[in-house]
């Protein structure tokens, strides 16, 4: 699994970084510190799951996840904020988002939103397999 | 669980009632703390009346699950009965005013497939050495925190207040650093709400802060601030 974690604060990124590393040893991830970087990292190392902070400098997570849907809508992105008024996750799901972590994190919330993403992914495996008949197929 | 009622008298009533069965509650009055904590924290049930205010409490069901949160929903309603199926996103619905019998008897029903669809880690990070490590390289940052803090309040600067404060309160809030998180929560609304740095609610939420920084050695100095007033 291709991560990528989208994070101003880096405690707030070690965090995640040691609930992944930790829950699935053979994760790949890569960090972002800011939406510029963090836009370059997706087009450059498209990951499975992102996620991506609200809250940061320049350009806000909100803007960073209208352009990262734009270019693929099948993107597993999970928003990570402090701010968990109604108000703003409606904004973020107004856009789409797969999930929506809330600072402090709590490390099984964490897992929880990277276990859907792993259920989604083994469901679309499964159909993939249904319509190829047998066919061997290879997903990523 | 998580219980939000609309109505304190009732919520607190259900929450001695569920307290006493030996549940660990956390209660909530209206409909954006409640989202928060969904959103936050891992329950295994989540007891949300229907008359929630701002937003009653199917429209909060409506956000939550456009977000994928799925853990355990019963609704508080006055329209629950055995013949009345519960609302769309809820596994199940309590009438209002329910006595003790059919409180425990619903959450019979529902808490054990509520908790074997609950944690199923392989054992948790927050035990490991590198957690650890994280959090003793935080301690180490701490006087240097207090020092941005300490600057910004000098400066008049309510807005990097906030805005330090609200770092300081996630990250110890991840870390579990649980009352120096919670002080700098008040700081940062305090901050967010005052007009200068000399308002009472600031500084007393400074003070606070001091208390919690000085259990780790260190603080923002608020002795030599008032002196230098």
């Amino acid at each position: 699994m291709n991560v990528l974690i989208v994070e101003d604060d880096e405690q707030g990124r070690r965090f995640l970084c040691g609930v992944i590393e930790h829950h699935w040893p053979d994760a790949r991830i890569i960090q972002a510190v800011d939406g510029k970087t963090a836009l370059k990292l997706f087009a450059q190392h498209p990951p499975q799951v992102t996620l991506l902070d609200i809250e940061m400098p320049k350009l806000n997570g909100l803007d960073v996840l209208e352009i990262m849907r734009a270019f693929r809508r099948d993107a597993f992105i999970v928003m990570v904020s402090g701010n968990s008024s109604m108000e703003n996750v409606k904004t973020a799901t107004d856009i789409g988002v797969d999930g929506f972590l809330v600072k402090p994190f709590e490390e099984r919330k964490v897992i929880e939103a990277l276990q859907r993403y792993t259920r989604r992914h083994e469901q679309q495996a499964k159909k993939v397999a249904v319509v190829g008949q047998g066919k061997s197929l290879s997903l990523d | 669980m998580l219980l939000a009622c609309a109505d304190a008298a009732e919520g607190r009533r259900l929450e001695r009632l569920l307290t006493a069965a030996g549940l660990e509650v956390t209660l909530t009055g209206d409909t954006e703390a409640a989202v928060g904590r969904a959103l936050q924290t891992a329950f295994d049930l989540i007891l949300l009346d229907l008359e929630l205010a701002p937003a009653d409490g199917a429209s909060a069901v409506e956000l939550l699950e456009a977000v994928g949160h799925d853990d355990p929903r019963l609704a508080l309603t006055t329209d629950a009965g055995p013949d009345v199926a519960p609302d769309e996103g809820f596994a199940a619905a309590l009438p209002r005013n329910a006595d003790a019998d059919q409180v425990l008897d619903c959450l019979a029903r529902l808490l054990p497939a509520a908790s074997a669809g609950g944690w199923r880690g392989s054992g948790r990070w927050r035990d490991t050495e590198a957690f650890a490590e994280l959090v003793a390289d935080y301690l180490g940052e701490l006087p240097d925190v207090a020092g941005e803090l300490r600057r910004a309040r000098n400066q008049g600067d309510l807005e990097a207040v906030a805005g330090i404060a609200h770092r300081v309160k996630g990250t110890a809030g991840n870390l579990g650093l649980d009352g120096l998180s919670a002080a700098a929560a008040t700081l940062q609304q305090a901050a967010r709400g005052g007009s200068a740095v000399d308002d009472l609610p600031v500084r007393s939420a400074f003070a606070a802060l001091d208390v919690e920084l000085a259990a780790f050695g260190t603080g923002t100095d608020p002795m030599g601030y008032e002196a230098g007033r």
